[in-house]
């Protein structure tokens, strides 16, 4: 894993979906796979092998904390950054999501603007050391 | 054109998108007595208003998501009451319309009692600038 080029967004809700292929797509020149549920990104991350995956917390069919043990156990994921979404900004509660081996979390509402970069710098960070937990 | 400007007109964009869709996403919120639809609604609308800006909608949506977590059906009758007004408010820019109000009462609680909710010197205030007909109160 070279260079962040490939990014999964998992993201119950259309409109936040489209901010986010916008931003990541046109300003962060990345490759960008938007799933609608944790289901459907279990089902697409083995075939589209991302290098970092942004997570929603709260998604109706699969949670996101369910999504991201799910990911954990299929073989390419191993050692991919998982960023969480979440407008929850509890203490207690982010760290529990970092407890679960999620290498960071961006609290809604996001800046499209510099989401890319906040991205780049979780990739950064965690590549290759999110499984470890 | 430079690259900004390009980003400011494709993010307008995507606010109309938004924006065109409230009135959809408020009547699902008006209509549904699923207490798990009527939660997650609220929740994507907290997220999605915040995003495009409208920080006073996605405040109030969090709210009335607070007061629906702590099973306060009083509180979040009041916290929607004013998220109608917040949400009529920034669907104006796009088109004039009135919203239908959201009864609290409607929505089926886990623990299947119907709330009777009392509706107070708010709720009566909030409705007098609108003419939607006769109220359904149980």
């Amino acid at each position: 894993m070279n260079d962040l080029r490939k990014v999964m967004c998992v993201e119950d809700d259309a409109d936040i979906r489209l901010v986010l292929d916008f931003s990541l797509r046109k300003i962060g020149r990345y490759e960008v796979l938007t799933c609608s549920g944790g289901h459907e990104a279990i089902a697409q991350a083995p075939h589209f092998l991302p290098d970092l995956v942004l997570l929603d917390v709260m998604m109706p069919d699969l949670s996101g904390p369910d999504t991201l043990i799910q990911l954990r156990k299929l073989k390419s994921m191993a050692g991919v950054p998982i960023v969480f979404m979440t407008a929850k900004a509890m203490p207690d509660s982010l760290l529990g999501l970092l407890d679960l081996g999620a290498t960071g979390i961006i609290v809604k509402p996001f800046d499209a603007a510099t989401l890319p970069n906040d991205i780049r710098v979780y990739w950064e960070h965690g590549r290759g050391s999110a499984h470890s937990k | 054109m430079s690259q900004s400007s390009n980003f400011d007109e494709e993010f307008a964009a995507l606010r109309d998108q938004f924006l065109n869709g409230l009135i959809g996403r408020w009547n699902t919120l008006s209509s549904t007595e699923s207490l798990d639809v009527f939660a997650t609604e609220l929740h994507r609308l907290a997220g999605a208003a915040g995003l495009f800006g409208f920080l006073p909608v996605s405040e109030l949506a969090k709210d009335a998501e607070a007061q629906l977590l702590q099973d306060a059906p009083v509180e979040l009758q009041n916290k929607m009451n004013l998220l109608r007004l917040g949400v009529e408010e920034i669907v104006a820019t796009k088109l004039r319309t009135r919203l239908v109000p959201v009864e609290v009462s409607r929505i089926q609680f886990k623990d299947n009692r119907r709330r009777h909710i009392d509706p107070g010197p708010s709720w009566d205030a909030t409705l007098k600038t609108t003419d939607y007909g006769p109220e359904s109160k149980q």
